[in-house]
């Protein structure tokens, strides 16, 4: 059993642990979205066509998959989680799907999702 | 960052119910749960560790391990801060065993703006260094119920639950633990600031 001076120095410690402050920063909430997209159970490229269908969903499959999405640096997960401004290159997209989650799009017709091609 | 018409609903929905929305491919629903969820372990994991580095990898490999687990999640079977809180003990106390080894570690000593004088932040760190070293010491389960009992002040069912033990080995495994703390700590009293403390 502690004595009285062993309970209240246990006590104090316990007591300013507790009080440690602790806030995620947002690199590690882009490293936890990376991994969430990396490790998704149910890849939703196999999605049929005509399915409403992520933002991600769409940006892995133009982008050439979900492997390819998650190589992508954490920094691009994060704006999409966090609402940070994405790459410069990913501009276009993102802005025209920011606004809402989940659109309609023919999924396996997105042959050209930048429209890079003229 | 607005939240979409999607996020808005999800923000009410349950743990378990997210988890299974991201395994059906609901990546909207990790979002939610990650923004819910990575606080507490983190706030858990800092307690214990007392070093911001590594309660940042305990919080991403926790959560890691939920993704995974995710298709595999049985509903109705356990709660997920429970299974969470197991997770982050465990991690923790691995955490804990390396450096019995000898790994060196960086301490979190972060400045905050507010924060008391000088030799007090370095008194405070100080206490809180010898406290991580001494549950580092200790045996792995007392270590794991000790924290569970005073850092997270959880009541001993609830700890029973989570180390899949008894109630009663849950009250030994804490009294073993502080009773070890306690000594660990004597030779460090004056050190920590604590004798003047007496009345």
């Amino acid at each position: 059993m502690t004595n009285h001076s062993d309970d209240k120095m246990l006590d104090d410690l316990f007591g300013q642990a507790r009080a440690t402050p602790a806030q995620p920063s947002d690199a590690l909430m882009a490293r936890i979205a990376a991994d969430a997209v990396a490790v998704m159970p149910a890849p939703m490229a196999h999605a049929p066509k005509g399915t409403r269908v992520g933002f991600l969903a769409v940006l892995a499959a133009a982008l050439g998959g979900w492997p390819v999405i998650s190589g992508l640096t954490a920094a691009t997960v994060a704006g999409v989680w966090i609402g940070f401004s994405p790459p410069q290159s990913l501009d276009t997209i993102a802005n025209d799907l920011w606004g809402g989650s989940d659109i309609t799009v023919p999924f396996l017709e997105l042959s050209d999702p930048f429209g890079l091609e003229g | 960052m607005n939240k979409t018409p999607n996020q808005g609903a999800l923000v009410d929905a349950p743990d378990e119910a997210l988890l299974i929305a991201y395994a059906n491919g609901d990546i909207a629903a990790a979002q939610v749960l990650a923004v819910r969820l990575a606080p507490r372990i983190m706030a858990q994991a800092i307690r214990m560790l007392q070093n911001h580095a590594e309660a940042e990898d305990v919080t991403q490999d926790a959560l890691m391990r939920l993704w995974k687990i995710a298709p595999d999640w049985r509903q109705g079977e356990a709660q997920i801060t429970t299974w969470l809180y197991r997770v982050v003990v465990n991690l923790c106390t691995d955490h804990l065993r390396k450096r019995r080894r000898g790994v060196a570690l960086d301490t979190v000593a972060e400045p905050e703006s507010g924060a008391p004088s000088v030799a007090q932040q370095m008194q405070d760190d100080t206490r809180m260094t010898a406290l991580r070293d001494a549950l580092a010491d200790l045996p792995e389960r007392q270590a794991q119920a000790v924290a569970l009992r005073h850092l997270e002040e959880l009541g001993n069912p609830e700890i029973a639950q989570i180390m899949d033990i008894s109630v009663e080995a849950v009250e030994s495994l804490i009294a073993r633990g502080k009773r070890a703390l306690a000594q660990s700590l004597a030779p460090r009293k004056a050190e920590l600031g604590f004798e003047n403390d007496e009345p």
